[in-house]
C-alpha cells in the first residue's frame, strides 16, 4: 500500500496544531516518517524528551488527533510505548475522567472540537 | 542468522589478557587483570570455562566462538584503550584490525584512542592512522583511569577528538560506561558527561555501553533526551542466567522509556563467553504479565528483537542487510 492516500499537508497541519498545544509542555513532536501501511512515527523534542508522562500525552492528546487524519492507522513515538494493559487503563481513565464537553473529538479543531451542551457534572460519571 | 533475523553484534574484543601484556611498572597490573577475568568468569556459562581466558586471543578462536558456534552474521571488533595495566591495551588496536582484515565480509573495525595515553597530538595522529590506514569505521573511548580520568564533555581534552572524528568522516563514537575494570572511581564512568557532546555534536552518534551499570537511570535519561544517543546491551543480557527478572525489568523499561530503535545487541565475546546461549535467552525473552500491568512495560516482540539484534546497528553503520544476507549466503 502506498502512503499517497494520506494527505501529507493535512498531517503536517495537524502536527503543527498539536505543537501549539505542546508549547504548553515546553516541548513538541516532530515527524520521523510514515510507513506504507499508514503508521506514523514521531519523536518528542524539547522538554518532552525524557518525560515519563509521554504515554499520557500520546494517548490523551496526540494519538486521537493524528488517528483522525484519513489513512493513519497507528501513531507511535519513542519513549511512549507502553503495555497493552497500561494503554487500555490509560484510555479508560481518559475517557472516564474528562468531562465530555472537554473531550477532543476527531473532527474539529486539533482534529476535534469541544462537545457542546453537556452538563458540567459529567466529570464524575465515568470515574 | 536466527531464522531470518540478521544478527549484528555491536561489540566483540580480541583480548590480550596474557601475562606478557601486563605492565611491569605497576604493582596493580596483575590484580586488575585478574579482576577483569573474574568478572568474565562470573558471567560466563561453565561450558566456556574449560579454557584459560588469561591469554592472547587469536582471531581464529574468536571467529569460531562468534560466527561458527553462534548464529552471528556480522560483528564489530572494538579496541578498548585501557592502558593503565596493559602494555598494548587489553583489546589492542592491531588485533582488532587483524580480525576485520581477515574476515572483511563479517567484521568491522572500531578503533580507539585516549588523550591521556601519550597526549593529544598522539591521539589525533592515532585517529588519523586508524581511520585512514586501518579503516576504522567507529571509535571507542574509555575515559575512566586510576589516575587522570578525563571527562567526555571536556572541551579541551575530548572535543578535539570528536572534531577530528568528524573531519575523518567517523560518525559513530562509543563509550565504555559503568562497570569499571579496575579500582578507578566508579563515578568517572557515569554517562552524564555525554549530554553536552550529544548536544554540541548533533551530527555524531554516541553509544553508551553496558547500560552504564549501575548508572542505568542516568543512561536512560541521557538516551531518551538526546536523539543521537544509543544504548548497547553489551554483556547485559548475560545476567539473565542469574537474574532473569532483573533483565526483564531492564528490557521492559528500555523499550518503554528509550525505545526499541535505540538499542543494540552486544555480546562482549570472548570474555563473556560465546554469544549462542545469550542469543537463545534473548530470543525466548518475554516481559511478564505483572511487569506489563504494574509498570506499563510493553511486551517485547519479534520485530523488537530483530531491530535490537541487528537492524538498528546495520542502519547506523550503513550496512544493507538484504545485500549482506545474499553475500553471506553465497560465501
Amino acid at each position: 500500500m502506498s502512503t499517497a492516500h494520506i494527505d501529507r499537508s493535512l498531517l503536517d497541519r495537524r502536527i503543527h496544531e498539536l505543537n501549539r498545544v505542546m508549547d504548553g509542555h515546553a516541548g513538541a513532536i516532530e515527524l520521523i516518517g510514515v510507513s506504507e501501511s499508514g503508521e506514523v512515527e514521531l519523536r518528542f523534542t524539547g522538554m518532552c524528551t525524557g518525560c515519563p508522562y509521554r504515554p499520557l500525552t500520546m494517548a490523551g492528546t496526540i494519538r486521537p488527533v493524528l488517528l483522525a487524519v484519513p489513512g493513519v492507522t497507528k501513531v507511535a513515538a519513542m519513549g511512549s510505548r507502553i503495555s497493552d494493559e497500561a494503554e487500555q487503563r490509560l484510555v479508560a481513565l481518559l475517557e472516564g475522567s474528562v468531562p465530555a464537553r472537554l473531550r477532543i473529538q476527531p473532527s474539529g479543531p486539533l482534529g476535534g472540537g469541544a462537545e457542546q451542551g453537556k452538563h458540567s457534572d459529567d466529570w464524575a460519571r465515568g470515574i | 542468522m536466527i531464522e531470518d533475523i540478521f544478527v549484528f553484534d555491536n561489540v566483540i574484543h580480541v583480548y590480550d589478557l596474557s601475562d606478557e601484556n601486563l605492565r611491569q611498572d605497576r604493582e596493580d597490573s596483575r590484580s586488575a587483570r585478574d579482576h577483569l577475568l573474574a568478572i568474565g568468569a562470573g558471567g560466563r556459562l561453565p561450558a566456556y570455562n574449560t579454557q584459560d581466558f588469561g591469554k592472547r586471543w587469536t582471531i581464529e578462536e574468536l571467529y569460531e566462538m562468534v560466527f561458527v558456534d553462534a548464529p552471528t552474521d556480522m560483528a564489530m571488533a572494538q579496541v578498548v584503550p585501557i592502558f593503565d595495566w596493559y602494555k598494548d591495551w587489553f583489546a589492542p588496536v592491531h588485533a582488532q584490525h587483524a580480525m576485520a582484515a581477515r574476515y572483511p565480509e563479517r567484521v568491522m573495525f572500531c578503533g580507539g584512542v585516549d588523550p591521556l595515553y601519550r597526549g593529544m597530538v598522539d591521539a589525533l595522529d592515532q585517529l588519523e592512522y586508524q581511520v585512514k590506514e586501518l579503516g576504522a569505521s567507529s571509535i571507542k573511548f574509555y575515559n575512566g583511569h586510576v589516575t587522570g580520568s578525563w571527562r567526555c564533555d571536556d572541551e579541551k581534552v575530548a572535543y578535539p577528538l570528536y572534531e577530528k572524528c568528524r573531519q575523518l568522516g567517523i560518525k559513530v563514537l562509543q563509550y565504555h560506561k559503568g562497570i569499571p575494570f579496575g579500582n578507578q572511581k566508579l563515578e568517572d564512568l557515569s554517562p552524564l558527561d555525554l549530554q553536552a557532546p550529544a548536544r554540541d555534536f548533533p551530527d555524531l552518534t554516541f553509544i553508551i555501553h553496558h547500560l552504564a551499570l549501575p548508572y542505568i537511570d542516568e543512561a536512560i535519561w541521557v538516551a531518551n533526551r538526546f536523539a543521537n544517543v544509543y544504548l548497547a546491551l553489551s554483556g547485559t543480557i548475560n545476567l539473565a542466567v542469574i537474574a532473569p527478572r532483573l533483565v526483564q525489568e531492564q528490557m521492559g523499561r528500555l523499550l518503554m522509556e528509550v525505545g526499541v530503535d535505540k538499542l543494540l545487541w552486544g555480546s562482549e565475546a570472548a570474555l563473556a563467553g560465546g554469544p549462542a546461549p545469550y542469543l537463545k535467552t534473548f530470543m525466548e525473552m518475554e516481559i511478564p504479565d505483572d511487569l506489563r500491568s504494574g509498570y506499563g512495560y510493553p511486551q517485547i516482540t519479534r520485530s523488537d528483537k530483530e531491530k535490537i539484534l541487528g537492524l538498528n546497528f546495520a542502519k547506523m553503520m550503513d550496512v544493507d542487510v538484504a545485500a549482506k544476507k545474499s553475500q553471506l549466503a553465497t560465501a
